[in-house]
């Protein structure tokens, strides 16, 4: 798991890379989506209202309204994710460094190096968590998008006229419920990412002041006449985090 | 100053918990605008319009928590940018004290103290507060419409609202919401745009002060091998 987690950890170019294309191809859908609008409200408010053909339109313009935006923080999701693992790693590359350095000091004047922060453990946590709560915001987005394109597909003026208790009347209900809390959701799943990002910071610094605290002490208990302390290969470290 | 910043800075996981919470708040509070927008769009458009008083307060809900939620949940995603920057400030000054404490055992001669702190770290808090003023300023303001918010559609739609005519009080509530919206909008990402610029001068102090070390390093290491070649 461990291993895993690791190897996971160094891919981090590939996460931004991924995350970098999909906010592309959102722009791109983005693109296409404004084309479809500006043609249904090049056309009078008559037909649009009451033509079928329209009304597909709108259908269209309207479901991916809904979840094109999450897809979009689907990709910016994985950017967060790949400089929160960036961070990981170079807390990694800092504990790893420390314990090899610690490896050339001679015996008497060795530290022990402190187990891993949970700060690391709640990186990841985060990280993951911020993830899922933005792929669950985006099925969700995908459900109500179908609910938006079946209502949206009857032309505006036969959603106006609908009785009460009527099917159209509850997806209307539906969607707009959903889009209320789905804009702030996706949100949440930021936030927990850049909690992701602040742990990742911890790990870092902590690193560093275990360093800063350390290395006086290392100087301190070198012995005095040893000043030419010959280096020899450290033993081999397994990773620390 | 100097002081009260680094102190403040050490508390950066308060300042990213503050802001969570702000971010939870905020989609708990969105889902009472979800509650409102079912029991609004459920009925009919004709009633949606009427006078129905709980479909208007309904709508009511649902308008006045547009307003004002978007900016407390950018208040709460600006805290924990700054916790952010906080974070990289506090790795800028472990680097800075473990160069100092490192070059204090060099001998004398060698050792020409720490380097200047570099005009950037001294920025970028300024930079951070600015960024947040920003938000909360666009939070009150936000917080201050909800009145007209409120006012402007606690009304029947059909029977008030679009038979207002010029000059009447629900045509200036009506110019006002809608004046604010851009602007409100645009000094959200002025405040979020100073945020991520704080974090990129802070992400500069930590290159320049790596730059530095490098170099003074590089001087040491040269002073304490030449007379060693020189005697070879």
């Amino acid at each position: 798991m461990e291993n895993m987690l690791q190897k996971m950890m160094n891919r981090f170019p590939l996460f931004i890379g991924m995350g970098f294309m999909i906010v592309v191809i959102s722009l791109v859908i983005g693109v296409i989506n404004a084309t479809n609008a500006v043609d249904y409200y090049a056309v009078e408010k008559v037909a649009r209202e009451t033509l079928q053909e329209w009304a597909n339109v709108r259908a269209d313009v309207e479901s991916t309204s809904i979840w094109l935006p999450y897809f979009k923080f689907f990709g910016l999701a994985r950017i967060l994710a790949g400089i929160t693992t960036a961070l990981g790693v170079i807390a990694t590359k800092l504990m790893q460094m420390g314990k090899e350095l610690i490896a050339y000091v001679p015996e008497q004047a060795r530290l022990s190096v402190p187990d891993r922060p949970k700060s690391v453990m709640w990186m990841r946590m985060f990280m993951m968590m911020g993830m899922l709560i933005i792929l669950a915001g985006f099925i969700v987005a995908l459900i109500t998008a179908g609910t938006a394109a079946d209502l949206f597909s009857n032309p505006i003026a036969v959603i106006d006229t609908t009785t009460p208790g009527s099917e159209l009347l509850d997806q209307l209900a539906s969607v707009h419920a959903a889009e209320s809390w789905l804009e702030a959701f996706k949100f949440v799943g930021v936030a927990f990412l850049f909690i992701g990002i602040v742990n990742g910071l911890t790990s870092i610094i902590f690193a560093l002041q275990y360093q800063k605290k350390a290395m006086p002490q290392v100087v301190g208990n070198l012995p005095a006449a040893d000043t030419s302390i010959e280096l020899r290969p450290a033993p081999a470290v397994g990773s620390v985090m | 100053m100097e002081k009260m910043q680094n102190t403040m800075m050490k508390h950066y996981k308060m300042f990213a918990a503050i802001g969570l919470l702000i971010v939870v708040i905020a989609f708990v509070v969105s889902l009472q605008a979800s509650d409102a927008n079912s029991t609004f769009f459920s009925a009919t458009k004709e009633a949606r319009e009427g006078s129905d008083s709980t479909l208007i307060a309904a709508n009511v809900t649902r308008n006045v928590i547009q307003q004002w939620v978007p900016a407390f949940k950018f208040v709460g995603l600006g805290l924990m940018l700054g916790a952010i920057t906080m974070a990289l400030g506090l790795i800028a000054m472990a680097l800075r004290d473990m160069g100092i404490g490192l070059m204090s055992g060099w001998p004398k001669e060698l050792n020409q103290g720490p380097p200047d702190k570099p005009r950037a770290a001294k920025m970028f808090p300024l930079l951070m507060i600015m960024g947040w003023m920003l938000l909360l300023a666009g939070l009150v303001v936000a917080l201050a419409s909800n009145g007209n918010v409120s006012a402007y559609w606690n009304n029947s739609i059909a029977l008030v609202l679009n038979p207002a005519g010029p000059g009447s009080i629900e045509l200036l509530q009506l110019g006002f919401i809608q004046g604010i919206k851009p602007w409100l909008g645009a000094l959200r990402f002025a405040g979020m745009g100073m945020i991520f610029t704080a974090i990129t001068v802070a992400l500069t102090v930590i290159i320049r002060t790596l730059q530095a070390q490098k170099k003074i390093l590089r001087g040491f290491i040269k002073a304490r091998s030449f007379p060693r070649l020189g005697e070879g």
